[in-house]
Formats: structure tokens, sequence, C-alpha cells
């Protein structure tokens, strides 16, 4: 989880770069970090965070620019039906993008497991909440420079997990039309609404695509 | 170390949306799970989420994130697994950066 992890480095250090323009301190953007861990919707909330503090303003956006966590911790379920109740808000905290990739794809191979799926999470929450501390205390000096870590390919690390675990879950022809369904829908998602929705979208459509064309050919009725 | 009270709290109120993000779907499907069309869709959700959220860095950015999903698939498919697709892939964008694609 360590490489995964780091590839928040350049957006951690952005952030933190903005969370002290905007007046944060130094404990306050890591206690953000380490506590939201999810950093588009962090970048949001610094976009509307004025005094008074609109509270309501930011649980709404916070909550709608996590909403493909909805979908991530629906697929999570069937793999941990018995999972008690203490337990559940940890794995619900360590649901973030590339942890849930790489151990849905255990999980759907039979070999899932929940100590590695908390501390990867557990990882990345230290590696991202470090980097927007060093962001904030390197604001304005050479750590805000991000070109280091593009030169290195760093900037790919969070798009190169996806496809890498697109490649192990892919299981042959059944799963290229709802693929090529959900790539249309979430570009044109994209292209109409913006911002992160595409996911969300792009996902829901290739999956409800998949379920009607399976029950299509297995003859049984949809649900109306 | 310092910290308001009202920074403390919206602080609170976003780990709070965070959460019931992450969890919402987590404790319905506790319920919807029951169902078989639903069933049949999350079966085919992870697979559309991935390629939902590769597809559009890759269409917005230049050959070299192209040149760095080609080696990923590749060297997830040839070398078996995780960590050669993963480094190969982002040597593949160091070293296409290098040639001179963006």
């Amino acid at each position: 989880m360590i490489l995964p992890g780091l590839a928040s480095l350049p957006f951690g250090i952005g952030f933190g770069v903005a969370a002290a323009q905007k007046g944060l301190s130094a404990f306050e953007t890591t206690l953000m970090s380490f506590t939201v861990m999810a950093g588009t919707s962090q970048m949001v909330a610094l976009d509307i965070w004025a005094r008074p503090l609109p509270l309501v303003a930011l649980f709404v956006s916070v909550f709608v620019a996590n909403l493909r966590y909805f979908v991530m911790g629906a697929a999570l379920q069937p793999h941990l039906p018995h999972l008690p109740w203490w337990q559940q808000p940890l794995v619900w905290y360590v649901t973030v993008d590339q942890n849930w990739a790489i151990n849905i794809a255990e999980y759907r191979r039979g070999h899932g497991d929940l100590g590695r799926f908390l501390g990867g999470g557990f990882i990345m929450a230290c590696i991202w909440s470090g980097s927007t501390l060093l962001g904030h205390l390197a604001a304005g000096g050479v750590l805000s420079d991000p070109t280091a870590a593009r030169r290195l390919g760093l900037d790919f690390v969070g798009v190169a997990v996806f496809v890498v675990v697109a490649t192990i879950l892919f299981r042959g022809k059944r799963d290229l039309a709802p693929w090529a369904v959900a790539i249309v829908v979430a570009l044109a998602a994209k292209w109409s609404i913006g911002g992160n929705w595409y996911i969300v979208i792009g996902g829901l459509a290739g999956g409800l695509f998949g379920a009607l064309r399976d029950y299509r050919k297995t003859g049984e009725k949809t649900p109306s | 170390m310092s910290a308001s009270p009202e920074n403390l709290v919206a602080i609170f109120v976003m780990a709070l949306a965070a959460m019931a993000a992450k969890g919402g779907g987590f404790i319905a499907m506790r319920w919807l799970g029951r169902h078989r069309f639903v069933a049949a869709m999350l079966d085919h959700a992870p697979g559309a989420v991935l390629v939902s959220a590769a597809v559009v860095p890759l269409t917005q950015a230049g050959g070299a994130y192209w040149a760095g999903a080609i080696a990923a698939a590749v060297l997830t498919r040839t070398a078996g697994g995780f960590t050669p697709g993963l480094f190969g892939a982002v040597g593949a964008v160091a070293l296409a950066r290098w040639a001179g694609l963006q």
C-alpha cells in the first residue's frame, strides 16, 4: 500500500499549501486529512471555507463529493456480511479509491483479508495526512512544486492502480459490453456535468447494463 | 499546535459527511443485497467503477498516460500481478516524459 499511498503525495502537498493559504493551522490541516481522508472533497470544502463557516454547505459538499464511495461500500458489503457492528466504521473509514480497488479484487478471488484492508487503509491515511502536513509546512517553498513528482511519473500512480486492478478483475467477453457502456457513460457524464460524478454514473450504468443483460440471458423477469 | 473551536467543529462535520457517504452504501446493502437484481448489478459494478475512474484522466492527459496504461495492462497480464503492473506503469510514464511525451 506504500506506492499507492505515495500517489497522493503531490495532491497532499498541494492541499497542504492551499489549506495554509486559507488560514488553517498545521494541526487543523493534518487533523482534517486524517479524519476526512478524501482529498477531492477536502479541496471542495476549502473552496467554500469562509467566516462564518457554512456547516450545512460543508456537510452537503463533502457528502456529494464522496458519493462514489457509496457505490464502493455497497459492492464491498456482500464480501463482509457478518462483520461486527463495531468494526464497520473502520471498514468505511478505509474505503478509499486505491485501497478499495486492491481489496475488492482480493475478495473476489477469495483471498480477501480484513487485516490487510484495514492496515493498508491506515498506511494510506498516514501518508495522506503526512503529505498535507508537509505541504502546509513548506507552503510556498520547493515542496509545493509538483513538477518533480510529475517527472518521476508519480502523478500517474492513482490511475495506474485502477488500470491494474481492472486488468486483474477482467473476466473476458462477459465484461466487455458492461465496461464499454461504463466508459461511454462516464465520458458523457464528465462532458455534460463535470466534477467527479462520472465515476458514480459510469459505474452504475455499467452495473445496470450487466445486470439487465444477465437477466435477459437467464430468461428471468426484470424487476419493475 | 493551534486549533480554533469553530474550525474543529467544521472538521468534525466534514468527517461525519465522509463517513455517511462511505457507510451509507455498506448499510443499504444489508437490505438491498437480498434482491437478486441488485446482487447481479454489484457483480458488474466494481469493474465498471474502475474503468470509469480510469478513462477520464486517460482521455484528458497526453500520450505518457496512455503509455503507462498499456504498460500496466500488459505487465499485469504477463508478469502476473499488481506490483509489476504498478511499477511498470509508473516507469513507463517517467520514460515517456523523458522522451518528450506529455
